[in-house]
């Protein structure tokens, strides 16, 4: 496994998270073992979560005191998608899936590039699959590829399913590089089917992102290499 | 003015939390929860202007994060109905 390319997914990951402008403000760091920076951006993500949780506690007690169309309205225009991905994991889950159904598709699909999903697991099962595909092609659209990633292994196997169904190759190779917990990139790929896996590879070097397409190989199991492998010209 | 947070558009974040409870006595964040002082330690392979780099960009990105949070529960009030403002206010006091 190429070590400087898993640093620099995770300096990819790391740059989401701090709200950067993109990974090059943090290119110090690809020399850095990915294993440190992962542990960093871990405590990070436990501090971003953490801080002011009283306050945000007392903000999701204090929501069942309102209308949910006027908790719509609030998370929309003033709280913002940052703010309401931390009240998410909160919120009684059942008034969480009653506000999602008053917000537009593109706001949902902020809030899920801010979402910790570990933090609002309810939350996501709860969310009907026509919807939860909705908000990973808004994502896409909105090149949160870094947060989607981090959605994978959330996924039920349909879910999934519907996702690689809908989204893009590029958009596919983009998720792969980044996912969080990898043992869903064998599923993953057996969803994407052999030919399909053949194309997206083939084509990666001609849209920028040869070393994507590298690194999806390297973390396939051997079966599924032999048999890309069999399967490329030359 | 709703201000729940009044001293977060003034002062710097650091030291907000602490000033504005003191100045309101109710509705600012409680200091135990805030992280500011369990900034994370920098990856041990970084040389120090690496890892002072990395922390003043974490340290940022919780300024911010505060800040928003800040602004946003004043900007909340604008869109909760009046009747219903002194409940709320005083549950995020509690």
């Amino acid at each position: 496994v190429n070590t400087a390319i898993n640093s620099r997914a995770e300096a990819l990951k790391l740059a989401r998270l701090l709200g950067l402008d993109g990974p090059e403000s943090l290119a110090y760091t690809q020399q850095v073992p990915a294993s440190e920076l992962l542990d960093y951006r871990n405590a990070v993500t436990e501090l971003l979560y953490d801080d002011d949780r009283a306050l945000l506690q007392r903000m999701a007690d204090a929501a069942s005191l309102l209308p949910v169309h006027t908790l719509a309205t609030v998370a929309e225009r003033a709280l913002g998608a940052p703010i309401c991905a931390r009240l998410t994991g909160l919120l009684d889950p059942d008034l969480a899936e009653e506000i999602s159904w008053e917000l537009s598709i593109d706001f949902l699909a902020e809030i899920a590039a801010e979402l910790d999903p570990r933090r609002a697991i309810d939350v996501l099962r709860s969310l009907p699959p026509d919807r939860t595909l909705d908000i990973a092609v808004a994502m896409a659209a909105h090149g949160e590829h870094v947060a989607m990633g981090r959605f994978v292994a959330h996924l039920g196997y349909a879910r999934l399913a519907a996702c690689v169904e809908t989204l893009t190759d590029e958009d596919l190779l983009r998720i792969a590089f980044v996912l969080e917990g990898e043992e869903r990139l064998e599923e993953l790929f057996e969803l994407v089917g052999l030919e399909r896996a053949q194309c997206m590879l083939d084509g990666a070097e001609s849209v920028g992102l040869g070393e994507e397409a590298l690194d999806l190989l390297d973390h396939l199991n051997a079966r599924q290499r032999k048999q890309l492998l069999q399967r490329s010209p030359g | 003015m709703l201000a729940i947070w009044p001293a977060a558009k003034t002062k710097p974040l650091a030291s907000t939390a602490r000033a504005s409870r003191a100045a309101d006595g109710s509705a600012s964040p409680d200091p135990m929860s805030r992280a500011a002082d369990r900034l994370p330690d920098p990856p041990a392979s970084f040389d120090s202007e690496h890892a002072a780099q990395l922390t003043a960009q974490t340290e940022a990105a919780l300024e911010r994060q505060r800040r928003e949070l800040a602004l946003s529960i004043d900007k909340a009030f604008e869109y909760i109905p009046r009747p219903l403002r002194g409940t709320i206010r005083l549950a995020l006091e509690r």
